[in-house]
């Protein structure tokens, strides 16, 4: 149950009584007009009598003062008579309009005033004439017809009365009624309302219990995972084999795990609050310069938003949403966003410990944001790496050795030929020979000897190393090492091409493309079979600009060197670049082409592979290409100021001894 | 013994090496036969009573362990020594020969081994060298 449905529950519970007594007010209301209208009836019926009662008593008024009148004379008993006329009239009408107005029976009222108003023409006003004419009132007749004409009055008015009356006690019942009625009607509503509101409070009451007992126990369970996802978390901290730095916002650390620990010879406590800069003084591979702290900080998100370089910081979630722009705006690091959503920084990096030892350490920084995206630290992963980098040194180093020992190979044959017939000629000057044999003798010798000098030559070509790269001529490279190869070559019955372009100048370090070229040539020279022939060759390649049909082409050197050996199956060319990976059993090292790779991809160049396994291009062909160099060698290209970080570190050139 | 009057069959690829064999052989009392690839050597040793072959092991076309293995089918008697610029050939090659010279060993060598070999044919074990 969600708040707004919490909202409408409580709603729903508060105006349900309302609506309730709303209800019961209106019938209260009803009943209570219903009451006063029977008290109003009443009232007019109360009135009806009472000038049911006044006209009887003016009308007797009258009777008695004509009476005394008559018997007396004397015009004072005739003042009540006179004084009674006008106040019977007015009660006449009050009377009428009171029965009228409860619908009653006209007629008796009618009646009464008709019989009055015939009473008093002809009995009443001619004895009061009569008598103030001087005539004594003799006729007892007269009297007796008055007396019976009042009898009649009286009688229509008791009627009346009692009409009134019995009216009055009915009305009275009704009202009586109707307040028993207006009882129930409340005693019956409270209840009923009452036991609806009860019910409908406590189903209500039941929902919302219901669901504040469900988020309880999400609480609890939420609790509950979130202790153990804590819990895996610091157990993976700890048991990992990589040193996990935490920092704060600011870039203080916040916790070291173990390894970290043993690597910095910092305990937890005492690298809390410290900067990363502190506890790992982290140095730049390439250039040694010091890295500083943590790059996930308040500090450093300032600094990225100030240049505001578009694309390079975008601000999470809708500006409009977000509070005001501050610091605390996330910057994405695209280039350096690994796809997993996180925003890694990686570096290589170099970390002297106190006691001078030194590692090779691969930085990780990764940003921690809290719910609402905003920073709260960072972690820094510090993969160390300095095992990873002996061993690769040191089959590095069991590489040259191989290289060296297949180069030895065909050397050992080329001089030892040679060495061969000149120990057999000087053999033979010795045993005794003519002038002129011995002349013979001595130029073939000579001959034989400048054979051996070249390939010396040819050796001390591949022994000298430049430190720092220099402008190469690719095609004579590539001469100077099949002079090596070239016999060997043809005396294994393979043909060899050559189409060597001039002018195919690239930048780079001449040694390393030596092997590299002597590892290609050697390898297409095992995978050929006799009566085949190898195509090397090397081409200056122009720029070119990309067009709808072709990508574009850099300016370069390509070499190609194809054989049409066996091939390789699609399935293993994939693996060809690994490490390890040969497929010549225990001939071979399996690193050749993997340090052949790592070489050309350091000279900023590429190398690619074909091959075909049946067919007539059945073979071979390795392509390599080699970004043109530059024609003042004190520049080189730029790409030798960034060794790439997957490729094999930098190789001497086999037999290189003092490095 | 001397080499005086053997007929030998000198088998290489390096035209100054087979050059200067065949001299050095000459000097030393031999007639020589040479041939600059297998084909023509096992040409020569078919149709020549040939007493002893130096064979060139490390030769384009055919090498000298399958020539080798061509002369012993047709003429097991006939004793050959093996040159070459390696060290360690294939033991199968190493058994089928009868005996191994390193190129550039020293002349007089060449010529002891040669002499050994014509002297305990037909029926000895192959030198072990």
């Amino acid at each position: 149950m969600n708040l707004s449905q919490l909202n409408r529950v409580l709603l729903q519970t508060l105006f349900l009584p309302v609506i309730a007594l709303v209800l019961l007010a209106g019938v209260l209301t009803w009943e209570i007009l219903n009451a006063e209208k029977t008290v109003a009836r009443i009232q007019v019926v109360d009135q009806n009598i009472a000038t049911a009662n006044l006209i009887s008593a003016l009308i007797a008024d009258q009777e008695t003062g004509v009476q005394g009148y008559a018997n007396t004379h004397r015009e004072i008993y005739l003042q009540p008579f006179e004084f009674a006329v006008e106040p019977l009239q007015s009660s006449f009408d009050k009377l009428r309009e009171g029965i009228e107005s409860q619908h009653g029976d006209l007629q008796p009222i009618q009646a009464l005033t008709a019989d009055h108003q015939h009473w008093v023409d002809t009995i009443a006003l001619p004895t009061i004439n009569a008598i103030h004419a001087g005539h004594l009132p003799a006729d007892h007749r007269i009297d007796l017809r008055g007396r019976a004409e009042l009898d009649k009055i009286r009688s229509i008015e008791a009627g009346i009365i009692a009409n009134q009356t019995s009216q009055r006690t009915s009305l009275n019942d009704d009202w009586r009624q109707q307040l028993l009625q207006t009882l129930e009607v409340v005693v019956s509503f409270t209840l009923a309302t009452g036991l609806i509101i009860g019910i409908f409070a406590r189903s209500r009451l039941q929902r919302i219990s219901a669901a504040f007992q469900d988020s309880l126990d999400a609480v609890v369970s939420n609790s509950q995972a979130t202790y153990e996802s804590e819990e895996r978390l610091r157990a993976t901290l700890v048991s990992i084999a990589e040193s996990v730095v935490v920092c704060d916002v600011d870039g203080r650390i916040e916790m070291l795990n173990n390894v970290a620990q043993r690597l910095s010879g910092w305990s937890d406590e005492d690298a809390l609050n410290r900067t990363l800069d502190e506890v790992f003084p982290l140095l730049d591979e390439l250039t040694h310069r010091p890295l500083g702290g943590a790059r996930f900080t308040r500090k450093a998100l300032t600094r990225l938003k100030a240049p505001a370089e578009p694309g390079q910081i975008e601000a999470a979630g809708n500006p409009a949403a977000s509070p005001p722009a501050g610091p605390e705006l996330i910057p994405t690091l695209t280039p350096e966003d690994n796809g997993t959503g996180v925003a890694l920084a990686t570096r290589s990096t170099v970390f002297v410990r106190a006691d001078g030892s030194e590692f090779f350490l691969e930085r990780y920084d990764a940003p921690i944001y809290d719910n609402h995206g905003y920073l709260t630290g960072s972690v820094i992963v510090l993969s160390n790496l300095t095992e990873q980098r002996r061993t690769q040194s040191a089959l590095l180093a069991s590489e040259k050795l191989a290289v060296a020992g297949r180069l030895a190979a065909t050397i050992a044959h080329e001089i030892h030929n040679p060495l061969d017939s000149v120990v057999n000629l000087l053999y033979m000057i010795q045993q005794g020979a003519s002038a002129e044999e011995r002349g013979e003798f001595l130029d073939m010798a000579q001959s034989e000897l400048s054979r051996v000098t070249q390939i010396s030559r040819a050796l001390l070509g591949m022994h000298r190393e430049a430190r720092t790269p220099v402008v190469m001529d690719v095609s004579a490279i590539l001469q100077s090492v099949l002079v090596l190869l070239q016999r060997s070559i043809a005396r294994a019955g393979i043909a060899l091409r050559t189409q060597l372009a001039e002018g195919a100048l690239a930048t780079g370090f001449p040694a390393e493309l030596r092997q590299v070229l002597t590892n290609l040539i050697t390898n297409a020279a095992e995978a050929s079979a006799s009566g085949s022939r190898i195509d090397v060759s090397v081409r200056n390649q122009d720029a070119r600009e990309a067009s709808t049909d072709r990508p574009a082409l850099p300016a370069g050197v390509v070499i190609t060197i194809a054989d049409q050996g066996v091939g390789i199956p699609p399935g293993v060319l994939n693996d060809l670049f690994q490490p390890f990976f040969t497929t010549k059993g225990e001939k071979g090292s399996g690193l050749g082409l993997w340090i052949s790779k790592g070489i050309v991809e350091k000279h900023g160049g590429t190398i690619d592979v074909t091959s075909n396994t049946s067919g007539p291009d059945r073979g071979t062909t390795f392509t390599i290409f080699l970004p043109r160099g530059s024609a003042d060698p004190a520049a080189p290209s730029p790409e030798f100021q960034l060794a790439p970080s997957t490729a094999p570190p930098a190789t001497p050139a086999p037999f290189e001894a003092n490095r | 013994m001397s080499l005086q009057g053997r007929l030998v069959l000198c088998v290489d690829d390096e035209r100054i090496g087979l050059r200067v064999r065949k001299l050095l052989l000459e000097r030393a009392g031999c007639t020589v036969l040479a041939a600059p690839d297998g084909p023509t050597g096992l040409a020569l040793f078919e149709s020549n009573p040939v007493e002893a072959v130096l064979l060139d092991y490390s030769m384009p076309g055919m090498n000298g362990g399958e020539v080798a293995a061509r002369m012993k089918d047709s003429k097991p008697e006939v004793p050959i020594l093996l040159l070459t610029a390696y060290v360690g050939l294939p033991d199968t090659i190493t058994a089928l020969v009868d005996g191994y010279i390193t190129k550039a060993d020293d002349a007089p060598s060449l010529l002891a081994k040669l002499r050994a070999v014509l002297t305990r044919q037909p029926a000895e074990p192959p030198l072990a060298s």
